[in-house]
């Protein structure tokens, strides 16, 4: 396996690493908001590291300029989303929690 | 080669496992949840499976607006009968396991009698192959749906717009707009329709341009462009009318008229039935499928005859 | 989308003409760009008129859609204002990966009412989103249209969102209180 193969290989690994923290934080944290700190911030870092090795794959801008057009995209999809159910989850539920 | 037959076995397993909690789980909503859930590995399936018009199809139609309707189907069923939130329906449960034995037994031989198959050269697979560049596109799935089999898409049309029809005729009398009911508009969300919005038309028209010659096509289009109204109506940017406008009505047939039309067309001036004269054809059948499939399923969602900007 | 002239004469209070104010075409033209660009990406030069057609609609769409005082910004900061982010990204998701897997889960939760300095448009709008990507930090609520509730999960909390919001400021040509210099 050439460098380059070698790099991306431990990039996606990398990422895969922080989706497993991501959903061990799902599973350990206590309460919603908590929850979704740890689903947001790991799992853009995660996308951000995959994006990364395969950028270093694809070895054309193209393919370069869309995976970070994807990992914006993903970026704005996670965030939006965080931000309405942690709305929800204080204004509907009134769940303030610790 | 082995890394390839992990992540399929994982694949496989996971869609297994997925299916039983799907149907076996304790509570509707979490149904539904992992049948969409369900619906994205098998997009990664069908990527597995050489087959990327299928994943995105899957994606967008099976995944996307799919688990739309579902959820809005779900929060419509909670509003009329709130006593029966966190239901699951149970049929017969004694019938559970003979069925789940036939239905497996049924998949058993299928599969056995496909794989004693010889891998001939006249299937119709290798056939379709063949005469491919007679369609004047290069990407076969699109080849296979407007020229080889024209009749199945065009009924395929036809079934939508009947599921439209029986969608308004089960609703009459009921407008209900599935906005939120908020006095004010959660931050962050005029943003996001601002980049999401412009970029939701511009995938969608370059799904269909590269259909001709790369994975894409008219319903992953159309899919697209109808998660862009899902969205639109989810905001409230669209709200729902009284009568279905008239050039939504012809929207909502253009499709069917436009490739039957053709068709008829081409049939009086000496060949085939829904043979289509050129490249240019194809695109434009297409591109009338495409709106003709987006209106529709963003009218189920909307639950609505029609739908019109906000402010008007 | 080199854009250095701030002489939108709109008041502060924002516009309500029905024709399309200037600030609205300055997102629907850096649109068409960013749209023309991805065109570009996915089809190379074949098509250009559909392309073309394609971005001015959606340029279109999206000055419509975009939510009123839309601000602008300096493009020279933006980059190193894009370095911060990444930075910051990567530190939340490290910090927050840390504490999950730690195994006696060492997390504070908390919550944090900030009452911002920043005009309504896109500095509000970065700032909510930014914030939920910095360590600890995670925006809630927007109350009042003007006090950010957040919750914290961790760390020090109140100057890493000090800190955040005069790179905003300082992004889009803010002064301290966020009104334009």
């Amino acid at each position: 396996m050439s460098v380059l193969e070698i790099v991306s290989t431990g990039l996606l690994a990398a990422g895969c690493f922080f989706y497993l923290a991501g959903t061990i934080g799902l599973l350990r944290f206590p309460d919603v908001h908590s929850r979704l700190h740890a689903l947001t911030k790991a799992d853009n870092v995660g996308l951000f590291l995959v994006c990364l090795a395969l950028t270093l794959l694809g070895e054309s801008l193209r393919v370069a300029l869309l995976l970070l057009l994807i990992w914006l995209l993903g970026l704005l999809a996670a965030t939006v989303s965080c931000h309405l159910i942690a709305r929800h989850s204080i204004r509907r539920k009134g769940g303030r929690s610790g | 080669m082995g890394i390839s037959l992990v992540i399929d076995v994982l694949l496989a397993l996971g869609l297994v496992g997925l299916a039983l909690q799907v149907v076996a789980g304790p509570s509707l909503f979490r149904s539904i949840v992992l049948f969409v859930v369900f619906g994205l590995v098998m997009a990664l399936a069908w990527a597995r499976l050489h087959a990327p018009d299928l994943a995105m199809a899957e994606a967008a139609i099976g995944a996307g607006i799919t688990g739309a309707l579902l959820l809005m189907t779900y929060r419509r069923l909670v509003e009329l009968n709130p006593e029966k939130r966190g239901e699951t329906y149970l049929g017969s449960r004694w019938l559970a396991a003979p069925v789940g034995v036939l239905t497996g037994v049924l998949v058993g031989l299928i599969g056995w009698a496909a794989l004693q198959l010889p891998p001939g050269d006249t299937t119709a697979g290798t056939l379709a192959r063949d005469a491919l560049d007679e369609t004047g596109v290069s990407n076969p799935v699109t080849g296979v749906l407007l020229v080889f089999r024209g009749y199945d898409t065009l009924l395929e049309m036809g079934v939508l717009l009947l599921a439209f029809l029986g969608a308004r005729a089960v609703a009459s009398g009921r407008a209900h707009s599935p906005g939120t009911s908020e006095v004010s508009e959660p931050a962050l969300v005029g943003a996001l329709l601002s980049l999401v919005v412009p970029l939701t038309i511009l995938v969608g028209i370059y799904l269909l341009r590269a259909g001709g010659h790369a994975p894409g096509g008219a319903f992953q289009a159309g899919a697209v462009l109808a998660a862009g109204g899902v969205l639109l109506s989810l905001t409230g940017r669209l709200v729902p009318t009284d009568h279905t406008p008239l050039v939504q009505r012809l929207v909502l047939v253009l499709g069917l008229l436009v490739f039957s039309g053709m068709g008829l067309f081409m049939l009086f001036a000496g060949s085939a039935m829904l043979s289509l004269p050129g490249t240019w054809a194809i695109y434009l059948v297409e591109t009338a499928l495409m709106i003709s499939i987006a209106l529709p399923l963003a009218l189920l969602f909307a639950q609505a005859p029609g739908l019109k900007g906000r402010g008007h | 989308m080199t854009d250095n002239s701030h002489k939108n004469h709109s008041p502060d209070g924002g516009t309500q003409g029905t024709q399309m104010p200037r600030s609205r075409m300055r997102w629907g033209i850096q649109l068409t760009i960013i749209l023309a660009v991805v065109w570009l990406a996915l089809n190379g030069l074949s098509g250009w008129i559909l392309g073309l057609l394609v971005c001015l609609a959606g340029g279109l769409a999206g000055a419509r859609a975009v939510p009123a005082h839309p601000y602008p910004w300096r493009p020279h900061r933006l980059a190193n204002f894009a370095a911060y982010f990444l930075r910051a990204s990567l530190a939340g998701g490290i910090d927050v990966a840390w504490r999950a897997m730690h195994p006696k889960l060492p997390i504070e939760p908390r919550w944090i009412e900030y009452p911002l300095n920043l005009p309504p448009g896109q500095p509000r709008t970065l700032m909510i989103s930014v914030v939920s990507l910095l360590p600890g930090t995670l925006s809630a609520d927007l109350r009042d249209d003007r006090v950010l509730v957040i919750h914290a999960l961790s760390g020090p909390g109140q100057p890493a969102i000090e800190a955040l919001e005069k790179r905003i400021q300082r992004l889009f040509s803010l002064d301290l209180a966020g009104n334009r210099q």
